[in-house]
């Protein structure tokens, strides 16, 4: 009879009180048994690594999707800084049309800035009847609408543009926002020339300054230059991936001259 | 041809049911209903617990109180007791789309609260007359009255019979046509809603049930008694003919309160419409109806009389949702002075269904979808909220608003054509700023060279343009003209600056991004 201590390591499935032993053939023989049905825990962190790969939202802008890994984490908070003309509208326009265009899902727009252009996301594919449009007066107006509508089930996509808020919000509106955003798996996407929030965002990403390129005589604006950094992603070794993508082209509308 | 049947749904003691409905922790208590707040004030109407330790209708309420000392009070509220009316109405009309409120009766009747139904041919549904009775009084019951029912031939034989029963509520009697003289006989007359000088000439010569008044020979009865005394008659015996019972078409419902002391701030007020819509959306719900559009109707100290109207995007029964549209439209709109009395009045509308689609993305349940919608709209204004749309003009920052209704779209899929162009052709995107903000050029060589404005200042580097956009020429209000410049300013910014031909001013009318 061996000693206690090396009884453990024979009779792996034993009763943890030691009375009884399974052999070990016996116990191969039953991982045999149930074969496909087992599966290691190699194979289940893949598994759940490709879950959350699904749970992923992609914009549609490879240099984006590729910096983020794959798209924007679906309930989480994620932040879009950058100046005026970084290309931060492009990659939330982008995002919306995936959403509402090829995705066919609802998502909501509180536009504080009132800055919205139906125009420019008809143009980038967005289904405009799937785009629910709130144009906030106020700050308190905002919030208000922001927080009911992440915890609405079905809205699977919130954007805030928050552009030209004076002061700040105080960092318990966006963990209450983000904690609800997390519980409705509700991705919620603040646009902001500036970071408004603390450690609530679990991706910033920042757009830097972009270069246009007119081209031709007269000259036409047709592309501009993106370049971003994520200046924060959650449980990241890395969060200062930068990339630079090829120049976006720019199409004109339709102005006319002289018409 | 068949005899008609009439249900009768009595409420005794009205005013005490009206306060209980309001306040349901008040039953079990001694409460009595007083006429008004000074000493003065006499009771109207008490609970079985205040009678049980001596309080009188009638008594002074100082004395009540000294008999009680442990008595609840309310003051009786005509708003409140005229909803508990239209609440039995509503019961009534739950069950047969005839219905009418009896004309309010005198002295000792005057506390009762009483409605009739045309019972006739609806047995069917409730399997008797007995389940019909019984589906009146717990409907009744499910609203806060606790009542007795009785289906006779006639409104008269039914609300005595109603009368009789109402010292034990929530009993019923079904009286077939043959059994009614029998029942009625030993009736006493206080039953019957008489004058008090007919009732007191009939008690002068000992005439007190319903069979000695029909013994009575219909000869010179009426020059001596007077003319009331034949229709007693003939409505006890049952020959005499009543219009029939109204069909309405009425889908509004209203609740109303009289508020013993002024409420000043918002967040008690609130308190009060909590209770009032809660009992407003049972109601709908016992008739099958959703609510539509709320009306509130506010007295104040100062007798200012404000009213609200909040439209309800998606008809709903939830009282929590009615409550945050009717809080943010107060919140809007704050009553300039203390509030004395509260009405809310609300449409109702048949609830409706829809059908989702198998193939298409779980959205919203389509009520959350209209509620939130709704609730936003009052928060934003409604005229703020909506789908963007397009409209078809020419005019660089035309665009419009329409009610959010998704529908249902199935997920486009993306063809080969647009895999390929990919990135390289992506449209402009432009941030519109609204209104557009006013800049001063400097122009050298027909195009723009150097700008400022509020948003960007500096020399432009590069301007591509100008784009000339005009339209609706024809009409002085909404002629435009503009000519457009692509322009890079020193330090980054890309903008869409415009030269207004009609007010012939610079502006900035967006930011590319």
């Amino acid at each position: 009879m061996p000693p206690a201590s090396s009884r453990s390591r024979h009779g792996i499935a034993g009763s943890p009180f030691g009375r009884r032993e399974v052999p070990a053939h016996r116990l191969q023989s039953l991982l045999e048994d149930l074969g496909p049905s087992l599966r290691r825990g190699a194979e289940l962190a893949q598994s759940s690594l490709n879950e959350s790969k699904n749970s992923l939202r992609p914009c549609g802008l490879t240099f984006v999707d590729t910096l983020l890994g794959g798209g924007f984490p679906s309930g989480q908070l994620v932040e879009i800084t950058g100046p005026p003309s970084s290309g931060r509208t492009s990659v939330a326009l982008s995002l919306l049309a995936q959403t509402t265009g090829e995705g066919a899902e609802l998502a909501a727009w509180v536009d504080l800035a009132d800055a919205f252009d139906p125009v420019s996301a008809q143009s980038l594919g967005a289904n405009l009847d799937l785009i629910l449009w709130i144009r906030a007066q106020d700050v308190p107006e905002a919030l208000r609408s922001l927080e009911r509508l992440v915890d609405v089930d079905g809205i699977p996509l919130v954007f805030f543009d928050p552009s030209g808020l004076k002061g700040t919000v105080p960092d318990s509106v966006w963990n209450r926002l983000s904690r609800i955003s997390r519980a409705r798996d509700t991705t919620l996407i603040l646009l902001s020339e500036r970071r408004l929030t603390c450690a609530q965002a679990e991706i910033v990403l920042e757009m830097q300054e972009a270069r246009p390129s007119f081209q031709g005589t007269p000259p036409l604006l047709e592309k501009m230059a993106f370049q971003a950094i994520v200046k924060r992603k959650r449980g990241s070794p890395t969060p200062d991936a930068e990339m630079t993508p090829p120049p976006i082209a720019i199409k004109h509308p339709k102005h006319a001259l002289g018409d | 041809m068949p005899s008609s049947r009439i249900a009768c749904l009595l409420i005794p003691e009205l005013p005490l049911q009206a306060a209980w409905r309001a306040d349901p922790e008040l039953r079990g208590t001694p409460l009595v209903v007083t006429s008004g707040t000074g000493p003065r004030a006499e009771v109207i109407a008490l609970s079985k617990e205040a009678r049980e330790s001596g309080v009188l209708r009638g008594q002074p309420l100082t004395r009540a109180r000294g008999a009680c000392p442990g008595l609840q009070t309310r003051v009786a509220s005509p708003a409140l007791e005229q909803s508990v009316r239209e609440t039995l109405l509503d019961v009534a009309r739950s069950c047969s789309p005839r219905a009418e409120l009896a004309p309010r009766g005198e002295g000792l009747l005057a506390a009762e609260g009483c409605v009739f139904l045309d019972a006739s041919g609806i047995e069917s549904i409730f399997h008797s007359e007995s389940g019909l009775a019984s589906a009146l009084a717990e409907r009744a019951r499910s609203q806060g009255l606790h009542g007795v029912v009785a289906l006779a031939s006639s409104r008269t034989i039914a609300q005595l019979v109603a009368r009789s029963l109402s010292p034990s509520p929530g009993s019923t009697q079904v009286l077939l046509p043959e059994n009614e003289q029998a029942f009625l006989d030993p009736l006493p007359l206080d039953l019957l809603n008489m004058d008090d000088r007919l009732s007191a000439s009939l008690a002068r010569l000992g005439i007190n049930t319903v069979r000695e008044l029909q013994s009575l020979p219909r000869k010179g009865l009426a020059r001596r008694l007077g003319p009331g005394l034949l229709q007693w008659l003939d409505q006890t015996s049952g020959n005499f003919s009543e219009h029939p019972l109204p069909e309405s078409k009425d889908d509004s419902i209203q609740e109303g309160i009289d508020l013993e002391s002024p409420i000043p701030n918002l967040e008690p007020l609130s308190f009060v419409i909590r209770g009032m819509l809660s009992r407003l959306t049972q109601r709908l719900s016992l008739r099958s109806l959703a609510c539509d559009e709320i009306e509130i109707l506010l007295c104040t100290e100062d007798r200012g009389r404000p009213h609200l109207h909040i439209g309800v995007a998606a008809p709903t029964q939830d009282p929590r949702v009615l409550l945050r549209l009717t809080v943010l439209a107060l919140e809007k709109k704050p009553p300039q002075a203390p509030v004395e009395s509260v009405a809310i009045r609300a449409r109702g509308v048949p609830i409706a269904t829809s059908q989702l689609d198998f193939f298409a993305p779980t959205g919203p349940a389509p009520r959350d979808l209209d509620e939130t919608v709704a609730e936003l709209g009052a928060l934003c204004g409604e005229e703020r909220v909506g789908a963007p749309s397009l409209i078809d003009t020419h005019h660089p920052t035309a665009f419009s608003q329409k009610p959010f209704k998704p529908g249902t779209t199935t997920p486009r899929k993306k063809d080969l054509e647009n895999l390929v162009q990919a990135e390289s052709d992506i449209k402009p995107v432009l941030r519109i700023i609204r209104p557009p903000v006013r800049a001063e050029i400097r122009i050298e060589r027909g195009q723009p060279s150097f700008i400022r404005s509020a948003i960007a200042s500096g020399e432009i580097l590069v301007s591509s343009g100008p784009w000339r956009t005009t339209g609706y020429w024809w009409s002085p209000d909404e002629r435009f003209a503009f000519d457009h410049y692509d322009i890079q300013v020193d330090g980054g910014y890309v903008i869409r600056l415009g030269f207004d031909w009609i007010q012939r001013v610079w502006q900035i009318d967006g930011i590319y991004d």
